[in-house]
């Protein structure tokens, strides 16, 4: 899995990008928004893992800006130290939420329910896309 | 003769009622000019009265305005205190989870095996250390912000090298940021009188300000400079964001952070600076060259040493 890692903070962006990568994933980062957003263009990736209080772009202004944009999105986990992370989760309709500071094993049952849910929604995708092959009828 | 002495009688009889009448008219008037002081008396008391009240009611809006002025100012107190404490908590925690990350981690690859090389587990060890530093100087801000606000903030001053703590802060600054190179000049030896405690607060204060506010990277350099005038002199210099005009006049004002706060920061880290360098006698100012960024000046006691 193609795992996007946005924080302000590099030695945070550090430890989960080698977290992740230990467990076989390609890890992008980004130290705010703004690059969050290139990157999403060029590598697309499945996972989102983001900070909300980043300078220039902050975690609203990427997440606003990304769901805005046509095509699929990739699924939002929050990365926050605020106490409401599960508010903030909510507000900008993301997909899960990790409270700051977190344990390891957190992050990677997050990372590990993302995983089997995209190969899930791909091998649905296959079946849909199969189906639709499979139909000849148009309307 | 008996007419003429009727006729006197009665004149005489007239005469007297005359006179009693105007002894009674005299008296009349004397009671009527004492009912007309007694009248304006009672007007003046009447009015001073109305001023009294007048400016009872006055000072009664005053107390009013005053009692309001003081709720909002503590309300505004306590809402600045919530937002800082919320600030506070949450810059603790950005070290706290990198510890935390990096420490599990390590764990992990330990119990794994997984070490590939010993440099992986010094790297690891490094970062820890450098983020129980960071959260040191965050503890430091806010046990000085609260022993400031008591008055109980008196730095105990004695004669120090500013060179090798600079260059021990500097090195420490650079081993944590791979965009910036931070650099020092200064003279083989510079005296100060200073509580090296509180001066590493400042420079760590002043640089980790440089570095948060170049996020492009960049240099970020710090001059000592010989005394004069009985002062020694400390430059950092950043080419980074710098502050809008507009916010210059505010920027060692307390809990002030310039352009948005997702920056990061206590936002306490410049006033803090300013209070233990005019505790010193020193001055704290910031310039904006034209090409850009930031350069932040302290001026601090001299050594004893002869200046030449």
């Amino acid at each position: 899995m193609r795992i996007l890692i946005v924080d302000d903070d590099e030695s945070i962006l550090d430890f989960v990008c080698e977290a992740v990568a230990d467990e076989g994933h390609e890890a992008l980062t980004a130290t705010d928004g703004a690059i969050a957003l290139d990157l999403t263009r060029t590598q697309p990736p499945d996972l989102i893992l983001l900070d909300m209080r980043m300078p220039i772009v902050d975690g609203w202004a990427f997440a606003e800006a990304y769901q805005a944009r046509p095509g699929p999105h990739a699924p939002l986990v929050v990365m926050t130290a605020a106490r409401d992370a599960a508010d903030i989760a909510n507000d900008i309709h993301a997909a899960g939420y990790l409270a700051k500071p977190f344990a390891l094993d957190d992050l990677l049952a997050v990372v590990e329910r993302f995983q089997r849910r995209s190969h899930v929604e791909m091998q649905s995708t296959r079946r849909l896309q199969q189906q639709a092959r499979g139909d000849g009828r148009h309307r | 003769m008996r007419e003429q002495q009727r006729t006197t009688d009665q004149l005489i009889q007239e005469l007297d009622a005359l006179r009693q009448r105007v002894v009674d008219l005299e008296r009349a008037e004397v009671e009527r000019q004492q009912a007309m002081e007694e009248r304006s008396r009672l007007l003046r008391e009447l009015k001073q009265a109305n001023e009294r009240l007048f400016q009872a009611g006055i000072r009664e809006r005053e107390l009013t305005e005053e009692a309001e002025r003081r709720a909002a100012e503590a309300e505004q107190a306590l809402r600045l205190r919530e937002e800082f404490l919320s600030v506070a908590a949450h810059e603790l925690k950005t070290p706290l989870t990198s510890l935390k990350g990096h420490a599990e981690l390590a764990m992990r690859r330990l119990e794994r095996q997984d070490m590939r090389d010993p440099d992986q587990l010094r790297h690891t060890l490094e970062v820890i250390d450098r983020q129980v530093d960071r959260l040191a100087n965050l503890v430091a801000q806010l046990l000085d912000i609260s022993r400031l606000e008591s008055g109980e903030l008196r730095p105990g001053r004695r004669e120090i090298d500013l060179v090798p703590l600079t260059r021990r802060i500097v090195q420490a600054m650079q081993s944590g940021t791979a965009r910036h190179t931070v650099t020092l000049s200064a003279p083989e030896s510079l005296k100060a009188r200073v509580d090296p405690l509180r001066i590493e607060e400042v420079l760590y204060n002043l640089l980790d300000n440089a570095i948060r506010y170049s996020p492009k990277g960049g240099p970020v350099q710090v001059e000592l400079g010989a005394p004069e005038k009985g002062l020694v002199r400390i430059a950092v210099r950043d080419h980074g964001i710098g502050v809008p005009p507009a916010q210059r006049e505010h920027l060692f004002d307390r809990f002030f952070q310039a352009s948005r706060r997702p920056a990061g920061g206590l936002g306490l880290g410049l006033y803090v600076a300013r209070r233990i360098v005019e505790l010193h006698g020193g001055q704290i100012w910031a310039e904006f060259p034209e090409d850009g960024g930031s350069r932040f000046v302290v001026t601090l006691p001299a050594g004893t040493v002869k200046e030449e």
